[in-house]
């Protein structure tokens, strides 16, 4: 049996450790939170490459660094562990994802998977020459060189050292996502700290297995949705459902630069986000500026592609012949509606039902709760879908080809942000008793430094 | 005489908010139940999903014969295939990049390269493989 696919996943445990325990300071979480970390660091790397130019290697090498050394710069900082960071909430957020994610064992035959994010991984692996030459090259256009490359990063980064092979690249792929979906799970926990234990971690859980809900291969067969999906949804968690948005704000800047750098819609959604952020926590719009980091950081990498010529889909189109422009506006509305209202219309109507139901009668005790108000996840919800809308409305490609090969892997965040939703709600009607004492109201605005548990704390 | 006691309307909305939310939670859930009902059966049978398995095979068959046949740094140019242009138009243009090949149009090149569609022996083992050819 070829140890390859193991070790690579190994790699990515110890490359991603050091960072992820100073951001959580539990070992047990940041275990899970690792690969993502592992991802970031070589996402970085692969910019730096394309920018300044050398082997992808080298580049690591030296990111890898930095990071030991932030760590170590972040170690020595005051800091407390996590809420929820012992070795038995680590079980119970992993053991659930375990089930669904046995579809690991599928053969590695994506198309997505393989002709976008694989690709990528393989002209990232070849040095910045070979990579700047591929993402603007004509023969590489149907791959979509302008998305984002934390998908790829960690794939090009084990294969620039070892032979290339789909079965690791699928593994890495889908630990990656994993540890996104883990850390979802961790902080809808966190968000229901004033809950019943056993109610609060069943709706974390939930929430978490609702990655796998529009299609079962999208968490491990190498595609990037589930990955800047679970990002996104938990960024939303931490930012605008939590009590405290910024109180410990790097998990949470962490997974929007990653929904951020993995998929051109993940750049959209996470600009809505710091918009929303922004407005919550317009009393201090010095740390609120903070969430503008990831947005950023994703549209460094449009720019960088644009610079290298590379094209994209949405701007040019890609497939469905000359037919898609002369569908009738109305039409492609109508299409579209349908489309999303097979995928997401029962459960989307439904949070909607909880939502109004809980605004008109059970927002006092919500407040007790510890949420804040579920207006903030719909605006982010709504804004979410009016993009997804508005660009199968003005795309140039065939419609209905554009919504059979894309609709259910899009509409996960969707999905992700009513699971968010109908949790809160589930939360506070379940309450009752499991409701903690001496429950203050919640504050919109951050309580603590923006950067308190990673920065040192004024003492004069 | 007996009197009616009604319950008050914030409980009859944590009841339906349970009920209803639960209910949708349960909807989202099902992808993740239907997963780790494919996940058992693919980690025990790996030709459960035989379509799938085969096209594994036949990417990983031309994989290693491309790695084989087809030096580091060259340039190839495509040939188009019989049946299913798009996947190995695609999957020769993936192999390329992860090469360090350069997929040229029309232009010099170095080694043409195709996949021809062979009979399966068994089924699971591979249905194409590749055609390469040197330039003169």
């Amino acid at each position: 049996m070829d140890p390859t696919p193991a070790l690579a996943v190994l790699a990515l445990l110890l490359a991603g450790f050091p960072l992820a325990f100073v951001i959580l300071r539990s070992p047990f979480l940041a275990l899970l939170l690792a690969p993502l970390v592992a991802a970031l660091l070589s996402t970085v790397a692969v910019v730096l490459m394309l920018v300044i130019g050398g082997p992808l290697p080298l580049w690591t090498a030296l990111v890898l660094a930095a990071g030991a050394a932030a760590a170590w710069w972040l170690w020595r900082r005051p800091g407390e562990p996590v809420a929820y960071g012992g070795w038995s909430h680590a079980l119970l957020i992993a053991l659930p994802l375990l089930p669904p994610f046995l579809m690991v064992f599928e053969p590695a035959y994506q198309w997505d998977a393989h002709s976008i994010w694989w690709l990528h991984a393989g002209y990232f692996a070849n040095g910045s020459e070979y990579a700047r030459a591929a993402i603007g090259s004509p023969a590489f256009v149907f791959s979509h060189t302008d998305y984002p490359p934390l998908a790829s990063a960690p794939v090009a980064a084990v294969w620039s050292v070892v032979e290339p092979d789909f079965r690791t690249a699928q593994l890495v792929g889908a630990v990656v996502t994993v540890s996104a979906i883990a850390m979802l799970v961790h902080l809808v926990r966190r968000a229901l700290d004033r809950v019943s234990a056993g109610g609060a971690w069943a709706l974390a859980i939930g929430v978490g297995l609702t990655s796998w809900s529009t299609v079962t291969y999208g968490v491990t067969g190498g595609l990037a949705d589930a990955l800047w999906s679970a990002a996104f949804a938990g960024a939303v968690v931490a930012l605008l459902l939590s009590a405290d948005p910024l109180r410990r704000p790097l998990l949470p800047l962490l997974l929007l630069t990653v929904a951020a750098l993995t998929k051109n819609e993940g750049l959209v959604a996470a600009a809505g986000i710091a918009l929303l952020v922004t407005l919550r926590a317009r009393a201090d719009l010095r740390r609120a500026a903070l969430v503008w980091l990831p947005v950023l950081a994703g549209g460094a990498w449009a720019v960088l592609a644009r610079l290298l010529n590379a094209q994209s889909d949405i701007t040019n189109g890609s497939s469905g012949g000359g037919t898609s422009r002369d569908t009738e506006l109305v039409e492609r509305f109508q299409l579209t509606v349908t489309a999303l209202w097979d995928v997401v219309g029962s459960v989307l109507v439904g949070a909607a039902v909880v939502a109004v139901l809980g605004a008109l009668f059970l927002r006092a005790r919500r407040r007790a709760t510890g949420l804040a108000a579920d207006g903030w996840v719909w605006a982010a919800n709504g804004y979410y879908l009016t993009v997804l809308v508005g660009t199968y409305l003005t795309g140039p490609n065939d419609i209905e080809w554009w919504l059979l090969t894309s609709v259910e892997r899009v509409t996960l965040p969707v999905l992700l942000l009513s699971a968010v939703s109908l949790a809160g709600w589930v939360a506070v009607a379940f309450g009752g008793g499991g409701l903690r004492a001496q429950s203050p109201p919640v504050l919109d605005e951050p309580r603590e430094p923006a950067l308190s548990g990673a920065m040192p704390k004024a003492t004069g | 005489m007996t009197t009616t006691k009604h319950p008050e309307p914030t409980t009859i909305a944590r009841v339906a908010v349970a009920i209803v939310g639960v209910g949708c939670l349960l909807l989202t859930v099902q992808g993740a139940v239907q997963a780790a009902g494919r996940g058992v059966a693919l980690m025990t049978d790996r030709e459960h999903d035989l379509a799938a398995h085969q096209y594994q095979v036949d990417f990983e068959t031309l994989w290693r014969q491309f790695v084989e046949q087809v030096p580091t740094g060259s340039r190839i140019s495509l040939i188009p295939a019989r049946a299913n242009k798009d996947l190995w138009h695609q999957r020769l243009s993936e192999f390329a990049a992860m090469h360090g090949c350069v997929v040229v149009q029309g232009t010099r090149w170095d080694y043409s390269v195709g996949v021809a569609l062979v009979e399966r022996k068994r089924p699971s083992s591979a249905g194409a493989r590749l055609v390469v050819r040197k330039a003169d």
